[in-house]
C-alpha cells in the first residue's frame, strides 16, 4: 500500500503501458537486429583477416578511443532516458488525473490553470526529450567518424605495401576495403542500437522497481486458515505511522465483540481510517499486535481474512460492467437469484427491474449511468451477497432525497445486523445505534463506551456532538 | 441530514416467486389485462419485466402493478410454464416491451466525422441509423451476439456476426 500511496495512478499506468511496450519492442525486434548484425560482423572480421591481418589490425586502430566514447555516451544515455521517462510519467499522471477530475475541474472554473499545469509538464518533457536527441547526436557522427577514420590507415599503408612489392595486389587491397565497409555498416548499426537498448534497459529497471516492490504485508504473512470468522477484534498497545518517525495512532487498546457494531469518532485526521487500514491489513502495525477471534492478524491466512471483510464506503465505487455483475464482484459465482436476493434486502431489486436491462444494465466507468443513491444501494447489495463477518462502513454523506436516504438506512441497517461492524460515523443515528464508541483524538483513545456513557462523561466525545449538533441545526436553518 | 431518530432493521423483504400454475393473465371484457394470482390478488393492467433481458430473457420475470411505484408482485422463473392464453399475452407485452430489431444485412455505411450513418436492413424493414460514440452503444453477448444501440436509443440485435453475409461483416467490422 505504501507503494500506491507515493505514486501516482497515471505513473503507475505509465509503466504498465510505455515501459512494458518499450522492452517488449526491444525484445521482438531489437534483439534480432542486433544478434544479426553481431553475425554479419564476425563473418565479414573473419574474411578481413584472412586477406591480410596486419591490415585487419590497422583498422582496430581507432577502437579504444571509439570505446571511450560509446561509454561517455551510454551514460549520458542511460541519464537522458531516465529523465525522459521520469518525465513521461509525470506528465501522463496530470493527464489522467485532469481527464478523471473533469467535472470538478469545470465545476471550480480551474481550466486555465489544469492548461498551465499540462503545458509546464508538457514542455518538461520536450526539454527532456530534446535533451536525449541532443546527447545522440552530437556523439553519433564523432564516433562514426572516429571508427571509419581506420580505412584511412588501410589506403595508407595498403599502399605502401603495393607499391614497395610487398604480399598485397590491387585487387587485393580494393577486395580488403570492400569487405571494410561490409564491416562498417554492422559496426554502425551495433553503436547505434545503444540507443534502442539504452532506452529498453531504463523502462525495464522501471518495471522491476513495481515487480519488486515488496508488500507491506508480507513479512509475516500467515497461514493460519480458520474454520470461520467470527468477528471479535481487539487492538492491544497497537502503535503506527505512515512514516515510521510520526505515528498516527499511538497504543491504541480496544475490543469488539462479536456481532457489536464500533462507531469510530473523531476530528478530522485523528486517526479513524487508519485504524480501518490496520483491520484490513493494509499496513502492518508498527507496534503492538491485532487480534481477530484471539488469533494474531499477522498469522491469519490474508486472502482468508480479506474474504471475510466487507465494505461499503463513502464514495461508492463501481466498476464497468453489469450491474449484476458488480453486485457479484466479491462472489462471482453467485446466481442471478442469489444476486436479486442480496438486492432486494438492499432496496436496491426494484429500480434495478425497472433499467432497460435490468439487471444486465451497463453502468457505465465508475457508476457513471447510476445516481448516487443507485450506486450506494448496488454496494449494499454487494456487500450483503458478499457476507462479510466484519464489516466496514463509511457512512455515505451524498446528498440524495429524503426517500432514497431513508432507503439507504433501511439497507444499511439491515446490512449490519449480526455482524461486527466499524462504522465511522457522521450521523446521529449510527452514534447511538453504535455499541460502543471509540473517540480518537491525536492518535490515542480519548474515550470508550457507549453513547450514554460518553453523554455524561462530558469530554472530547460531548464536545464533537455539540459542534455535531450545531452545524445540523445551521444546516437545517439555512435550507 | 441527520435524522436523530434510530433506524432499527426491519424484516429482510424476500423476492416471492410465483408458481406459473397459480397465474392468470387475461383480457378483461372491456380490452384491459389483468394478472390473478392464486386466489389472493387480482393486478388490473400489470406491467411485465424482464429482470436480466440480455443474459437470460426467457426466466425471471416481474410482474409488477401499474400504478406510479410499481411495486413487485412477484417473479416468475418460468413464464412459458404459464397456461396458453396466459403465455401469449406475456409474450406480447414483453414484446412490445422488449423491441430489438434483428439486424439482417447492412446496406451501407457512411462516416461523418465521429458518426456512421448505416441502412440496417432489420426483419422490421429497412431504416437508416444514426451511430454516436459507438464503443459505448455496444455490447457483446456470448461469443457472437451483438446488440448496437443508435443515437436515438433503438437498439439493433446481431444474433451472430458470423452468420452476417460477408459484406454487412465487413462494414461492420469497420464501424465498431
Amino acid at each position: 500500500m505504501r507503494y500506491y500511496d507515493r505514486h501516482p495512478t497515471g505513473t503507475i499506468i505509465s509503466r504498465l503501458t510505455q515501459d512494458s511496450g518499450g522492452v517488449q519492442d526491444f525484445l521482438a525486434y531489437g534483439l534480432p537486429w542486433i544478434a544479426s548484425n553481431a553475425i554479419m560482423l564476425v563473418g565479414v572480421a573473419i574474411a578481413v583477416f584472412a586477406i591480410n591481418w596486419k591490415l585487419a589490425l590497422l583498422v582496430l586502430l581507432p577502437a579504444p578511443l571509439v570505446s571511450i566514447l560509446a561509454r561517455k555516451l551510454w551514460q549520458r544515455m542511460h541519464l537522458a532516458f531516465h529523465r525522459f521517462w521520469y518525465r513521461w510519467s509525470r506528465f501522463y499522471a496530470i493527464s489522467s488525473d485532469a481527464l478523471s477530475r473533469v467535472k470538478i475541474i469545470k465545476a471550480f472554473s480551474q481550466q486555465p490553470n489544469e492548461i498551465e499545469r499540462f503545458q509546464i509538464r508538457n514542455a518538461d518533457l520536450f526539454g527532456a526529450s530534446v535533451y536525449a536527441e541532443q546527447t545522440w547526436a552530437t556523439y553519433m557522427p564523432v564516433i562514426g567518424f572516429v571508427m571509419s577514420s581506420g580505412s584511412l590507415f588501410v589506403w595508407y599503408f595498403g599502399g605502401l605495401i603495393i607499391v614497395g612489392h610487398g604480399p598485397l595486389t590491387i585487387g587485393g587491397l580494393m577486395a580488403f576495403l570492400a569487405y571494410l565497409g561490409m564491416l562498417y555498416g554492422p559496426l554502425n548499426g551495433l553503436t547505434q542500437s545503444a540507443q534502442w537498448m539504452s532506452r529498453a534497459l531504463t523502462a525495464a529497471e522501471r518495471i522491476f522497481e513495481v515487480l519488486d516492490a515488496e508488500a507491506d504485508t508480507e513479512k509475516g504473512h500467515g497461514n493460519v486458515v480458520p474454520e470461520n470468522v467470527r468477528g471479535e477484534v481487539e487492538f492491544r498497545d497497537v502503535t503506527f505511522g505512515y512514516e515510521k518517525h510520526n505515528p498516527v495512532l499511538k497504543e491504541v487498546s480496544f475490543k469488539v465483540e462479536r456481532g457489536q457494531m464500533l462507531g469510530l469518532v473523531g476530528k478530522s485526521g485523528a486517526g479513524k481510517t487508519t485504524v480501518i487500514n490496520l483491520l484490513c491489513r493494509f499496513y502492518d502495525v508498527d507496534e503492538g499486535d491485532i487480534f481477530i477471534d484471539s488469533v494474531n492478524l499477522r498469522d491469519l491466512d490474508l486472502s482468508f481474512y480479506r474474504g471475510r471483510l466487507g465494505a461499503v464506503l463513502q464514495e461508492p465505487f463501481l466498476f464497468s460492467g453489469t450491474v449484476a455483475e458488480n453486485i457479484a464482484y466479491g462472489k462471482p459465482d453467485a446466481t442471478i437469484e442469489d444476486i436479486m436476493a442480496a438486492a432486494k434486502v438492499a432496496n436496491a431489486h426494484d429500480f434495478v427491474v425497472n433499467k432497460a436491462d435490468g439487471y444486465d444494465e451497463q453502468v457505465g466507468e465508475q457508476g457513471g449511468r447510476l445516481s448516487a443513491g443507485e450506486k450506494q444501494r448496488v454496494c449494499i447489495a454487494r456487500a450483503i451477497l458478499h457476507d462479510p463477518a466484519i464489516l466496514i462502513l463509511d457512512e455515505a454523506t451524498a446528498s440524495v432525497d429524503l426517500e432514497t436516504e431513508a432507503q439507504i438506512q433501511e439497507a444499511i441497517a439491515r446490512l449490519i445486523e449480526g455482524r461486527t461492524t466499524f462504522a465511522i460515523a457522521h450521523r446521529l443515528s449510527t452514534l447511538r445505534n453504535a455499541s460502543n464508541l471509540l473517540v480518537i483524538d491525536e492518535g490515542k483513545v480519548a474515550e470508550f463506551g457507549t453513547h450514554e456513557e460518553l453523554e455524561e462523561k462530558k469530554g472530547v466525545y460531548c464536545r464533537l456532538l455539540d459542534i455535531h449538533r450545531k452545524t445540523s441545526m445551521t444546516k437545517a436553518l439555512s435550507g | 441530514m441527520d435524522n436523530p431518530e434510530t433506524i432499527k432493521p426491519s424484516e429482510p423483504p424476500e423476492l416471492r416467486y410465483l408458481d406459473p400454475e397459480q397465474v392468470r393473465v387475461f383480457r378483461t371484457d372491456n380490452g384491459q389485462i389483468r394478472a390473478t394470482i392464486a386466489e389472493e390478488r387480482s393486478i388490473i393492467a400489470p406491467r411485465f419485466l424482464r429482470a436480466s433481458p440480455l443474459r437470460d430473457p426467457d426466466r425471471y420475470i416481474s410482474i409488477r402493478e401499474a400504478d406510479a411505484n410499481g411495486k413487485e408482485v412477484g417473479l416468475l422463473r418460468n413464464w412459458r410454464r404459464l397456461d396458453r392464453e396466459s403465455r401469449d399475452l406475456v409474450q406480447a407485452e414483453l414484446d412490445r416491451r422488449y423491441m430489438y430489431p434483428i439486424l439482417k444485412r447492412i446496406v451501407s455505411t457512411k462516416h461523418i466525422f465521429h458518426m456512421a450513418i448505416c441502412v440496417f436492413e432489420t426483419d422490421r424493414g429497412v431504416r437508416e441509423v444514426t451511430l454516436r460514440d459507438i464503443r459505448d452503444n455496444v455490447i457483446y453477448l456470448g461469443a457472437s451476439r451483438i446488440l448496437i444501440t443508435d443515437a436515438e436509443g433503438n437498439r439493433y440485435d446481431i444474433p451472430s456476426f458470423d452468420a452476417l453475409e460477408p459484406n454487412s461483416r465487413a462494414m461492420l467490422a469497420q464501424i465498431l
